[in-house]
């Protein structure tokens, strides 16, 4: 029996195997090494076989049979007529039954395969088989040989210890390839399914904004997000972009539902959310026409929890509405955590013509605004407690003086923490979008020279705060210094005390520096610039100040506008070595 | 601002102190003129403390180039910080002006 066992052993391990249980066809050397192998192991049966009366009672037509029944048709014939022909040699009493039937076994075997389209035929059929098989090689036996009377005492002896020891024999192997084609189909629907849930994760992870920072031109906002998906893609989805050059819309949804089904509907929302975006419209109205759309063609009874928030960058107001999701936090400047306004709202996706409403509050430069799916709220430890707000609120509050990436992270990290090692059920998904306002320096001054020197003060000071290189601050001061001093001296000839203003605006890269005045219609621009090629005695003494803003500024650009001299000029924001 | 005056060989040395912008531009005007009245044609101006220059200042430093040189004299420029010399190279006057890193050194050109 063990011999058995090691031979199917081995048997698995071939190539030929391993094409088997593909159910690919099996090459012709593979048949001719299949018929060799089996037919060794039949004359192996034989030659283990014992005496009883002058007759073997042995094994021989296992191999053949097997080989039938796994190969098919000419692996067993092939295999029984090494056997047989084997056992033909030895002679003996019952040497043309046996060899014919060491034969038949091997054909038989193989037109069960082929009855069988190459399946196996199971542990049962297999055992009935041989059962069979051996009965009808000891009938065969008593036909054949003759006198009767010989025969019979021999057959009445070996007849139930050939039968019970092939069918055993049998019924080890059947079960060993039983198993291992079981095995087999585990593997494949586990590899079917984990295809499927990759293919769920690729579209969930490709359309989810992944690049950061996302708007480095507009420095008033940070903004980062994280999505780590579950085992089983659970459907979270974020996005965030410009509805116009002053408004970020930006949102946080949960799909119900997991795998394919939920990374589909959820490519649908986002691109439905993009769709219907628009500057004219609120984040209700927004919601309400997309959730619409999505009840439209809900045949999947899906839906989707949906929160839409409007920021304008300038002033900092957040307008935003809530279909069923969670509620985002804010957390101020000071320290202070506090949910947004509950505003009330279903999920999209599960009734139509359903109104949202929309609430609003006011962000000051460096709150940040936290949403979040309930795979944060809801992640779950090895002792089955959930994470929940208060502990979430708690989390908020350790941040301090973080930019969004690491607010991000430590939100993520404190879940995992908190996780310790357990399965994650949901998709965790975190979105910071910190406000750092407008930076902006706006003063005025009376037309008097002396107040130039304070406004260079004002300017160093917003530099600073800015980390603004220095070499920066002193050349737009000068510039400010030649412009203003222009202005006071030459543009208000009626005299009076008059306003100027002076806008500084840092805006990704670049200072812009805007003055405005009511003086006379003059344009600095105009003036000829000092030719710097002259020596000292040829070089006039005026438009000096002109061409140092021209050569210090990398963009100025005059307009006169509602009685107003309007001067705008950039300077690029070059680091220091 | 404020103006250090200093006789040193045959110079006068004028170390200027703070802003030298349009409205204390006039002030270092006047002083200049005074010292080329009293006689002197060989002026130094020293501007380790001087942190800031605007147009202004320029046009008072050329003038009192073209009124030493016109007296046979000369105007040397000493200890300009990094930001006062780029200044200078924008407008040119690096070419024109004879520029040394210290006052005793402007002193020896003379």
């Amino acid at each position: 029996m063990s011999v058995i066992m090691v031979l199917a052993y081995v048997l698995t391990r071939t190539r030929a195997y391993t094409d088997i249980m593909a159910r690919k066809e099996i090459t012709p050397n593979q048949q001719i090494g299949m018929a060799l192998i089996f037919g060794v192991f039949s004359i192996y049966g034989t030659l283990s076989g014992i005496d009883v009366m002058g007759a073997i009672a042995n094994i021989r037509d296992l191999g053949p049979a097997i080989a039938g029944l796994v190969g098919g048709p000419w692996v067993g014939i092939g295999a029984g007529l090494i056997g047989g022909l084997h056992r033909y040699t030895l002679g003996g009493v019952t040497y043309i039954p046996c060899s014919v039937s060491t034969v038949l076994a091997g054909l038989a075997g193989g037109l069960i395969y082929h009855w069988r389209k190459g399946e196996f035929v199971g542990i049962t059929g297999a055992v009935v088989f041989m059962a069979l098989m051996e009965a009808f090689h000891m009938g065969l036996n008593l036909v054949i040989v003759k006198p009767f009377s010989v025969i019979l005492p021999i057959i009445k002896e070996i007849y139930l210890p050939m039968i019970l020891t092939n069918t055993a024999g049998m019924g080890i192997f059947a079960f060993i390839i039983h198993n291992l084609i079981r095995e087999r189909e585990t593997q494949r629907t586990k590899e079917l399914i984990e295809g499927e849930l990759r293919v769920a994760r690729e579209i969930q992870m490709s359309i989810v904004p992944k690049i950061f920072p996302p708007f480095p031109e507009r420095p008033e906002l940070d903004v980062f997000a994280v999505l780590e998906p579950a085992k089983e893609v659970g459907g979270d989805l974020y996005d965030f972009f410009l509805l116009d050059d002053d408004h970020l819309c930006f949102t946080v949804g949960d799909v119900s539902g997991k795998g394919v089904p939920a990374s589909l509907y959820m490519a649908v929302t986002k691109t439905l959310i993009k769709a219907k975006a628009d500057i004219k419209l609120g984040p209700d109205e927004i919601l309400y026409r997309v959730n619409n759309e999505l009840c439209e063609d809900n045949d999947s009874g899906m839906f989707v929890t949906e929160f839409l928030g409007i920021l304008t960058i300038s002033t900092g107001e957040l307008v935003f509405s809530n279909g069923g999701h969670n509620i985002p936090y804010l957390r101020r400047q000071n320290g202070e955590v506090a949910p947004l306004p509950k505003v009330p709202g279903v999920a999209l996706g599960v009734m139509e013509d359903f109104e949202y409403f929309c609430a609003s509050v006011q962000l000051e430069a460096g709150d940040s605004l936290v949403l979040y799916t309930d795979g944060v709220t809801e992640a779950m430890n090895p002792a089955g407690e959930l994470l929940r707000e208060e502990r979430l609120e708690n989390i908020l509050r350790e941040l301090n003086g973080k930019t969004a990436q690491e607010e991000v992270g430590h939100i993520l990290h404190s879940t995992r923490q908190f996780m310790n090692g357990a399965n994650q059920a949901d998709d965790i998904t975190i979105l910071v979008i910190k406000y750092l306002g407008q930076k902006l320096l706006a003063y005025r001054l009376k037309n008097r020279l002396a107040e130039i020197e304070a406004l260079a003060l004002a300017v160093e000071s917003f530099a600073a705060a800015n980390n603004l290189p220095e070499q920066m601050v002193f050349q737009v001061n000068l510039c400010l210094d030649e412009l203003l001093t222009n202005t006071i001296s030459y543009g208000f000839p009626q005299g009076g005390e008059h306003e100027i203003t002076v806008e500084i605006v840092l805006q990704g890269g670049a200072l812009v520096i805007t003055t405005h005045d009511g003086g006379l219609a003059f344009n600095p621009l105009e003036r000829a610039e000092a030719d710097t090629s002259q020596g000292i005695e040829e070089r006039p003494v005026g438009g000096l100040g002109i061409h140092l803003v021209r050569n210090m500024m990398d963009e100025i650009e005059y307009r006169r506008e509602s009685g107003q001299n309007v001067l705008v000029m950039k300077k690029l924001i070059k680091k220091n070595n | 601002m404020k103006i250090k005056e200093d006789k040193k060989g045959q110079a006068i040395v004028l170390a200027i102190e703070g802003r030298l912008d349009s409205i204390t531009s006039g002030t270092l005007e006047k002083k200049f003129l005074t010292i080329i009245d009293a006689g002197e044609k060989n002026i130094v101006f020293d501007f380790t403390s001087m942190d800031y220059i605007s147009s202004a200042g320029l046009r008072v430093l050329l003038m009192a180039a073209k009124k030493t040189a016109k007296l046979g004299g000369k105007v040397v420029l000493a200890a300009l910080c990094d930001n006062v010399k780029e200044v200078f190279d924008i407008a040119g006057f690096t070419s024109i002006f004879t520029i040394t890193g210290s006052s005793e050194e402007a002193i020896r050109t003379l």
